[in-house]
């Protein structure tokens, strides 16, 4: 028995790729944590937005109807144009926009703005999704308080939604950690990079069972801390 | 002083519209108790919400202190509301805030005061509707009647001329609902507030309440002093609402062999109630009737009794006398 963990041991020790592969995994955690970051300062006041603009909450001013009929319009439109593009296509057109964004289109930080550009949309239709599922005594409340809709949204609205909220970030998040590893096939870095690479290219099936191993590993903690955190902060 | 001027209400696209409110006008007075009552979807609630504007009417005028307040928008609007606090059927808490944030919210969206002060204004608030020691709590962790404690909390924090209650206790049990009741009295001798009650329960009406109107199908087809509209009831739908809490006024006996006499109905109401009306009655008149129903109690305070009795067989100036004699002694008399 102990024959076999010995040489188990010894083969993990003396395995060869150790070294990139915390480096990929230290690049995938940054890349999905900095897109992560961005997608939802991008996504979230754009779901927000859409929420507002909505049906059910348009005025009934016809001018500021219109406005709102029409800002729904082009960000739904949006919204849905990214999310149609695959991925993979969507990140070799936006090499040049990327290149003058972040003055590069590879490595980590090239990753990035498509990363952000694909999950964003997903995140403003998820906050645009669990903002209507917000009870309409809700609102009733702030209106009868006299509240204008910024407090509204940030004061009682966002706080009522923040456990559905964490939910809809740890959803984006693990999309986010399947769209990086694909983001390694043009030469994106991180875990994906190394799987395509010395998996697929090289025929390495140990290097590409590895990757896979820390990626499962990556996305069940952080569907875990998701689920932890809610737990803790939920009242209901 | 809020007035409603041929308020009429339409819901719905132009074919299949629904008429929720149909040419209203009544007058709530400064420092009373206004008890609407409706059947479901008689427009009560509709109604109400016209009083801050979370309804707008169709046709006709809403006024607060002779100001209308139909053009009222944007900042305006939302200062308007603030003079009013809303009590809702299902208290419709927050979950994510604790008692003293729930009940704080109204004074921090109206800004009004700094953060110590609004939380000692919280204070004594809570202290005021009995759920002092409560702040803490978040409403996941509160009773029916305790929840509806903190709505009535939010609704008088920032001192609100007007307090609109929308179905307040139709969701909590009867022994919580009386305590409720209880404690929207016990504010209203308090604060002098002016609150306007919507409900669907007589009995509700019949605690609270010093005016009520009666809604059927958008119209008001009563309204009146409590003590007025329990005692004399002119309309179907208010004696059938009586009716549900045993209260059958002036009803007609439906037993046979009870043709031969007259059949007349006596209320009285106030302190006279104390006094040994019948017997006085009976002896000064020297008549032998029969009760047929009686109904003794108190309205709000206001004690009443209210009689049907059956007179033998009299000459038309006999019956004249007695009837002389019940106005002298501070009888209501109604011929059935």
């Amino acid at each position: 028995m102990s024959g076999v963990l010995h040489s188990i041991w010894a083969h993990i020790n003396g395995f060869e790729y150790w070294p990139e592969i915390a480096q990929g995994t230290l690049d995938t955690l940054e890349m999905t944590g900095l897109a992560l970051l961005f997608t939802v300062l991008l996504g979230l006041p754009a779901g927000v937005i859409l929420f507002l603009c909505s049906e059910t909450h348009q005025s009934a001013r016809p001018r500021v109807r219109r406005a709102q009929i029409w800002t729904y319009r082009l960000l739904s439109f949006i919204v849905n144009l990214l999310r149609s593009i695959p991925f993979l296509i969507l990140l070799i057109l936006l090499i040049p926009a990327t290149r003058w964004i972040v003055g590069t289109s590879l490595g980590v930080t090239g990753a990035i703005p498509p990363l952000v550009l694909a999950t964003a949309p997903f995140f403003a239709r998820l906050v645009e999704n669990l903002l209507r599922e917000v009870p309409s005594g809700v609102f009733e409340v702030c209106r009868a308080m006299g509240a204008t809709t910024r407090q509204t949204v940030f004061w009682v609205v966002l706080p009522e939604t923040y456990s559905a909220l964490l939910a809809a970030i740890s959803v984006t998040g693990i999309a986010l950690i399947g769209y990086s590893a694909m983001s390694g096939v043009i030469g994106g870095g991180g875990l994906g990079d190394l799987a395509v690479r010395y998996g697929y290219q090289r025929f390495d099936t140990e290097v590409m069972l590895v990757t896979v191993a820390i990626l499962v590993l990556i996305v069940q903690i952080v569907q875990w801390s998701g689920d932890r955190l809610i737990a803790r902060l939920a009242h209901r | 002083m809020i007035e409603i001027r041929n308020a009429s209400k339409l819901f719905g696209a132009s074919p299949a519209t629904f008429k929720a409110l149909d040419d209203v006008s009544l007058t709530i007075e400064q420092g009373e108790i206004f008890g609407i009552i409706g059947r479901s979807a008689a427009g009560k609630s509709t109604l109400l919400r016209l009083m801050n504007q979370l309804e707008r009417p169709s046709t006709g005028q809403v006024r607060i202190d002779s100001q209308d307040i139909g053009s009222l928008s944007g900042s305006a609007l939302r200062r308007l509301r603030q003079r009013f606090g809303f009590v809702f059927q299902n208290d419709n808490l927050l979950d994510s805030k604790d008692v003293t944030e729930n009940v704080r919210l109204p004074l921090k969206v109206a800004g009004r005061g700094s953060r110590a002060e609004q939380l000692k204004r919280v204070e004594e608030v809570l202290a005021l509707v009995g759920i002092a020691d409560q702040g803490a709590k978040f409403p996941s962790a509160l009773s029916g009647g305790q929840r509806q404690r903190v709505g009535i909390a939010r609704a008088l924090v920032h001192e609100p001329e007007f307090l609109l209650c929308d179905e307040a206790t139709s969701a909590l049990d009867p022994e919580t609902t009386q305590s409720i009741l209880q404690l929207l009295l016990d504010i209203h001798r308090r604060l002098k507030i002016t609150v306007v009650l919507v409900t669907h329960s007589m009995s509700v009406i019949r605690a609270v309440a010093d005016r009520v109107a009666v809604i059927d199908r958008g119209r008001v087809v009563e309204l009146g002093r409590l003590v007025d509209v329990f005692l004399k009831p002119s309309h179907g739908v208010t004696r059938a609402l009586l009716a549900e809490i045993g209260f059958e006024p002036e009803t007609k006996p439906a037993g046979e062999g009870r043709r031969a006499g007259r059949v007349i109905s006596l209320s009285y109401r106030g302190a006279i109630a104390t006094q040994p009306l019948l017997t006085r009655l009976a002896l000064e008149s020297q008549l032998n009737f029969a009760i047929v129903s009686a109904s003794v109690g108190r309205l709000k305070n206001v004690p009443f009794g209210q009689f049907t009795i059956e007179l033998p067989e009299l000459s038309d100036e006999d019956f004249a006398r007695f009837i002389e004699l019940c106005t002298e002694r501070g009888l209501d008399h109604e011929a059935l």
